[in-house]
């Protein structure tokens, strides 16, 4: 049984691929191409099922399913399907030249993600890790404006560099444990001296955000990536693969007993310094971003930084509470990417540059944009307030200033984008926007899916207790 | 019984086709006798495998009679691992360039040149193979003789030029190397590999440390004469080519293969590491050649000089494993050896093909052999894993064990930054590979024709698609290739 849901996890998205690299346009293709996600969806359906009836573990061949797992693939499945059914209509209404290389970009994507989700040791991680780096290039060289190809490019290579510490964390573990594989409660034992538990979470720290460790991207000023390329190429390419990876390692090689025992309090200083510091540079290039593909550019790294630091804190703290973080963030930066870019469309088709009086012109996107960021900052009754709420409670009780500053740079930098928009598309005296804005907003291809994340979102703060 | 007289088969069959060649009317056929000695020899070595395992090593020995050079030999895990690359590369290497060689001899000189080749190659498997140090010198000397006679049928004057350099390197580096033995058999009384000299008391230090520089400056130009061929790189010449190849790839295996015989077959791997500052010494020079060769290969835009400098960090990385002469770091060898004769050896023959036949092996060129011949770049494309040191890749193997030899809170720590520095260059080099593959470009030159018959076009695509599939066959099967470092690890760790 597990063999065929296994191989509906992995032909799905294969089979996808292909079918798109064919760029027929007939109805039956369209069809298809919206089946396999729902395929995919059933799969992870049926994993659930044989997760439960097997006690909440599954080891098969090399690979092993868990909670951790499952959710991460939930994730996924539904930004597949959220964003196959929005890039669909998306491309039928707004012609882009390379769709047919974006939808088999996005499907090998996924498939590659999948198998990072339920890769049994660190071999095997790391990879489907390096053929994820190996994929983005061709996405840097085909679809990358002249600007950005070299952020990209330094990016990438620098993304390829992050896996030679990756993989010298995964001699060192060998070299600690002898072994590689991901085992509930960890395999690095309590007996471990504090210094190779240090130098080994280095080694996985760099080999997972060695790239966007220094914030160099604010001295490209020239890049203006397109809202696609920012979520396909950054977010789900790199941030949600890194950070579900440094979860996994967290519960599967450190344990969370490990964990909680070695890192001392000098070292989670210097880790919060280090993460205000990413964040408080991402908040200010956020807050002086002048149009949403810089805002969502900003919105990514400071959220990324924001969702390492939790994925540390809880990892601490409160075991319980670190899924949840990846279930957010990408719920979020989804909900994000399908409203602005619904914007983003009108505001090319009309040659408008800003975005006056865009409430009244496209209403449900821009709520739907403005509930989102509020939701980052933990104000909107989301999964997010829970965690925004969990961790200012670790940040009060256990750790101090540098904490709770962070958190609160991230809660006034977007209330202030919020506020900032929102003061923007209230703008009245703004010529109307003619039927496509409407046409746009109102398209339920468009907006079922921000609306289905919005309500995930909300339905999240009361399925913590499961996540 | 069936092993010796396998072995004698081993040796003897080159030796026949090259008589056979020098006499035979049949020229079609000389090709086809090289290329079958190779095979044989390969296949008798792989069946010989189970044997050496358990064993450790077969041998004959009529210490130092009438019978010995003919009739002596030991064969053991360090001989069979390094020969069989070597035979691998000498027949890629034959097959390669064989249309080249042909295309400039004439009927007259192709018996010679391939009764020569079948010389070579009846000394190669005698360096291997020999156990005696006298049999040694002259099987040494024979490689020498035959190399030097195959470059003279490049009739181009620079490259005959570098090569009677090369000969005159050569024959000081055998003068030291026959003293050498000497004074091994006047003084230790020692007349083969049997139990390294150190073992003995009658020598002192300094006699042997002496024995030690002539040893390794041997080495060095005998086996490593590559800074003299680097001005040719860029030659379009074939030939020149063809042994830039041999040079680079079997002379080297030769090398390293010399190097860990006098370690732990002659001196004794006790008496050289038994100093700190000479292993810090051997450590260090092989992180600057690491260092030297990556600077060479970010600066480089053809691929052609990219190889040799790829030499230099594959020589550099087992210069170091050697150096650390412990479990994890002698494993390492094997990867980084089939790394080096196979991987590299792909990229050099696909940098001569764009030489050859797009004036230049600088990597716009593979645009345009990928816009007019997909299916034969297609290799270079499944090649970038391999560079790039992808998991279960043997360059990510060799990394792995030199990297876990490594982790230790001593000065041998010190390899992580060649392996830090190698593997910058080795994703380097592959992102400018994926660039020149995918990157779109307006220069006209990128819609330039070229023209290959379809023969050559079969035969190319034969030849690249040959080679990745063999270096994947070793991917597939790394356990076996990590079972066999393994075993040869412990057994040089046992002499």
């Amino acid at each position: 049984m597990i063999f065929f849901i296994l191989l509906l996890l992995f032909g799905s998205p294969a089979l996808s691929s292909i079918f798109a690299s064919a760029n027929k346009d007939g109805s039956i293709f369209k069809t298809l191409e919206i089946a396999f996600p729902i395929i995919y969806l059933a799969g992870i359906f049926g994993l659930t099922r044989s997760l439960i009836n097997n006690g909440g573990e599954i080891y098969y061949f090399t690979f092993l399913i868990d909670k951790s797992s499952l959710i991460f693939l939930y994730c996924t499945s539904f930004i597949w399907l959220g964003a196959t059914i929005y890039l669909q209509r998306f491309w039928s209404l707004v012609s882009q030249h390379d769709a047919k290389n974006l939808k088999v970009f996005l499907s090998i994507t996924i498939l590659l993600l999948t198998f990072v989700g339920v890769s049994k040791n660190l071999m095997m991680t790391l990879f489907f890790y390096s053929c994820i780096i190996l994929s983005s290039q061709i996405l840097i060289l085909k679809f990358s404006k002249i600007n950005e190809t070299k952020y990209l490019k330094t990016f990438n290579f620098l993304l390829y560099f992050e896996t030679f510490f990756f993989f010298l964390a995964m001699v060192f573990t060998y070299k600690l444990t002898g072994r590689i594989d991901f085992i509930e409660g960890g395999i690095i034992y309590d007996d471990f001296g504090n210094d190779e538990k240090t130098l080994l979470l280095i080694f996985f720290g760099l080999g997972l955000f060695f790239s966007a460790l220094l914030p160099y991207h604010v001295f490209f000023r020239k890049i203006n990536f397109e809202l696609c390329s920012t979520f396909i190429f950054l977010f789900l390419s790199y941030g949600l693969v890194s950070l579900f990876i440094l979860q996994k390692v967290i519960i599967g090689i450190f344990g969370f007993s490990s964990f909680r025992q070695f890192f001392d309090s000098s070292l989670i200083n210097i880790f919060e310094i280090f993460c205000l510091g990413s964040v408080v540079v991402s908040s200010v290039a956020l807050t002086f971003s002048k149009d949403l593909k810089n805002i969502f550019f900003n919105l990514f790294f400071q959220q990324i930084f924001l969702a390492l630091y939790s994925v540390i804190l809880f990892g601490i703290y409160d075991a319980k509470m670190i899924s949840l973080v990846i279930f957010s963030v990408s719920l979020g930066l989804s909900l994000f990417f399908f409203s602005a870019s619904n914007i983003e469309a009108n505001l090319i088709k009309s040659g408008q540059i800003d975005l006056n009086g865009m409430f009244h012109k496209m209403p449900i996107s821009s709520s739907l944009l403005i509930f989102c960021l509020l939701s980052f900052a933990g104000i909107m009754p989301t999964s997010m307030i829970i965690e925004k709420f969990s961790l200012l409670k670790i940040a009060i009780n256990e750790r101090g200033f540098v904490s709770i500053a962070l958190i609160f740079t991230n809660l006034i930098s977007l209330l202030f984008v919020a506020s900032k928009i929102l003061i923007k598309s209230l703008k009245t005296g703004v010529e109307q926007g003619g039927d496509f804005s409407r046409d746009l907003d109102q398209d339920s291809r468009l907006i079922m899916p921000a609306i289905l994340g919005a309500l995930l979102m909300i339905s999240g703060m009361f399925l913590v207790k499961i996540i | 019984m069936t092993s010796i007289s396998c072995f004698y088969l081993l040796v003897f069959l080159p030796l026949i086709g090259s008589l056979f060649c020098f006499l035979s009317p049949f020229k079609k056929s000389f090709f086809w006798i090289s290329i079958s000695s190779i095979f044989a020899a390969a296949f008798l070595l792989i069946k010989t495998i189970p044997s050496v395992i358990s064993f450790k090593s077969i041998g004959n020995d009529y210490n130092l009679s009438l019978l010995s050079l003919s009739l002596e030999f030991r064969i053991d895990l360090l001989s069979i691992t390094f020969l069989i690359i070597a035979l691998a590369a000498k027949a890629i290497i034959l097959i390669y360039y064989k249309s080249d060689i042909e295309e400039l001899l004439g009927d007259k000189d192709k018996g010679k040149f391939y009764a020569v080749f079948l010389i070579n190659l009846f000394a190669l498997i005698n360096i291997f193979t020999t156990n005696r140090y006298f049999n040694l010198f002259v099987f040494l000397e024979i490689y020498a003789f035959s190399f030097f006679a195959i470059s003279s049928i490049s009739k181009d004057s620079g490259l005959l030029k570098i090569s009677f350099r090369d000969f005159c390197l050569n024959v000081a580096s055998s003068i030291l190397l026959l003293l050498t033995f000497l004074v091994a058999f006047l003084i230790f009384k020692s007349s083969g590999f049997d139990r390294p000299i150190s073992t003995d008391s009658n020598g002192s230090n300094l006699v042997m440390l002496l024995m030690l520089s002539f040893v390794g400056l041997t080495v060095l130009f005998k086996f490593f004469p590559i800074w003299l061929f680097f001005e040719k790189m860029k030659n379009a010449n074939s030939i020149a080519s063809y042994l830039i190849a041999e040079s680079m790839i079997i002379k080297s295996i030769v090398g390293f293969f010399i190097i860990l015989k006098f370690i732990y077959f002659f001196f004794g791997a006790g008496f050289v590491f038994s100093n700190e500052l000479a292993s810090k010494i051997f450590l260090i020079s092989g992180i600057i050649l690491v260092i030297f060769g990556s600077i060479g290969v970010y600066q480089q835009k053809h691929l052609q000089s990219i190889c040799g400098y790829f030499c230099l960090i594959n020589s550099g990385l087992i210069i170091s494993a050697i150096s650390l002469n412990n479990e994890y770091s002698l494993r390492s060898i094997t990867f980084y050896l089939i790394n080096f004769g196979l991987v590299n050896l792909f990229l050099f023959c696909l940098s001569s093909f764009l030489k050859k036949h797009l004036d230049s092996s600088s990597f716009a060129r593979i645009w345009i052999l990928k816009n007019n011949y997909s299916f034969v770049a297609l290799p270079l494309k499944l090649s970038i894993f391999f560079i790039a040191s992808f998991p279960l890749t043997p360059l990510f193997f060799g990394n792995w064990n030199l990297a876990y030899a490594g982790l230790n809170p001593s000065f041998d720590s010190a390899i992580l930054i060649a392996l830090v520095v190698a593997n910058f260059v080795n994703i380097e080099l592959s992102l400018r590979l994926f660039d020149s593959l995918y990157e779109k470009n307006d220069s006209p030159e990128q819609g330039a024709l070229i023209y290959l018959s379809g023969s050559k076009v079969s035969f190319y695509s034969l030849a690249f698609w040959s080679i990745i599939l063999l270096i994947s066959y070793v991917t597939l099967f790394a356990a076996n290739f990590g079972h066999l470092s393994q075993n040869l690890a412990s057994y040089l760790l046992s002499i």
